[in-house]
């Protein structure tokens, strides 16, 4: 696997994440996270 | 360490067999125990950020305690977890202020990238470098590190030789600029923007540019990713007239597609930042989900800078003296001048 292929996955996958974590607290499944 | 074990080293590892998962768990436990570990001993130490300890702890560990091989691969996931981090971190940044922070950063690094092309590439044919090298030295200190260095090797056929000696000088001065920016940000009185810029415009590296934002302030941690993301924008543009300069001297191949080189070295995970930080500025979430974003932001960092710490095996970072001492010029010069910049314009 190239570099160029492994680094593009690791920028989407933090996208897709992004994405998730949305939606996550859209639909309320994740409501409350303390720090 | 040769190049390629450092790119597996400092990359992260792509996601494949369902099987493999199990072998990122010991890595990614540890991760968690040393950033929570820093994140507990930040409440007993005032004004100190949970950031140095965590880092501290884990290059205590890593440089003291020969760590099992079953902790590299899961060790290795910090990169993904610092995008992850940064494209949550859209939620606790205004809109406005990052074009209006980005705006700013963009003027201010592309001053910064040639003053430290200029200063590597004049300092290493000074001390008898080769000029690749002094190009990847100038590359790393200028835009994204490691990642920078990476890009140009291959773009403008650089020996591995150069490469190991650019990525290692790298990053033994970002694990000291972590430390060293924020005791000498409070010692010149530095508001949380001004120190934000200059970390973000002068610390190398992706994780320790955060890292050192945060290590000061909250404030100045958020201003210091904004200006770091400017940075690394920049890197596609920058390694591509590299090669362009390098295949027009017949050294290295001619780039057949411009558009396609610049982005495939663009920083994609920078579109989920801006398009979470677009999302809250447009009243997307309720103020209590806009926390949990910014929770999960905190969250990801820790893990971040705690494998920033249990990454920084000082065995590993043998530069080579002449190498180290140019990328000592370069690092010094840009942190001066940069901070020249930031003090005449705030």
């Amino acid at each position: 696997m190239s570099l160029s292929k492994v680094k593009l996955s690791a920028d989407w996958w933090a996208v897709i994440v992004g994405a998730v974590g949305i939606v996550a607290i859209k639909l309320g499944i994740l409501t409350h996270l303390p720090w | 360490m040769s190049v390629r074990e450092m790119i597996i080293t400092r990359s992260s590892p792509g996601l494949g067999k369902p099987g493999r998962y199990l072998a990122y768990l010991p890595g990614l436990a540890l991760l968690a125990l040393v950033g929570y570990a820093g994140k507990v001993a930040a409440n007993y130490v005032p004004h100190m950020e949970y950031v140095l300890f965590a880092i501290a702890f884990g290059m205590a560990i890593t440089n003291a305690i020969p760590l099992p091989r079953v902790f590299n691969v899961g060790i290795r996931t910090y990169e993904l977890w610092l995008k992850i981090g940064i494209v949550f971190l859209g939620s606790r940044l205004a809109w406005q202020n990052v074009m209006s922070i980005g705006a700013t950063g963009l003027c201010l690094v592309v001053v910064e990238i040639l003053i430290s092309i200029l200063v590597a590439r004049y300092l290493a044919a000074r001390a008898g470098l080769s000029e690749k090298l002094g190009s990847l030295i100038g590359v790393g200190v200028g835009i994204c590190g490691v990642s920078a260095i990476i890009g140009a090797t291959g773009a403008i056929d650089a020996r591995e030789e150069d490469a190991s000696y650019a990525i290692a000088t790298i990053l033994i001065f970002g694990a000291f600029m972590v430390f060293l920016y924020p005791f000498l940000g409070h010692l010149l009185g530095l508001d949380a923007t001004a120190f934000g810029y200059w970390a973000g415009l002068s610390v190398d590296n992706t994780a320790e540019a955060v890292a050192t934002g945060f290590a000061f302030s909250e404030a100045a941690g958020q201003v210091a990713t904004v200006v770091k993301m400017s940075r690394n924008a920049l890197m596609g543009f920058v390694i591509l007239g590299f090669a362009l300069h390098y295949a027009r001297q017949g050294v290295a191949k001619e780039v057949e597609n411009k558009a396609l080189f610049v982005w495939q070295r663009f920083p994609k995970f920078l579109l989920g930042f801006l398009a979470i930080s677009l999302l809250v500025s447009l009243g997307f979430f309720a103020p209590a989900q806009v926390k949990v974003l910014s929770n999960l932001s905190k969250w990801f960092f820790l893990l971040t800078f705690a494998g920033v710490g249990l990454s920084l095996r000082f065995d590993r970072m043998k530069a080579g003296f002449k190498p180290f001492l140019v990328g000592l010029g370069v690092e010094t010069a840009v942190a001066t001048i940069t901070l020249l910049m930031i003090l005449l314009v705030f």
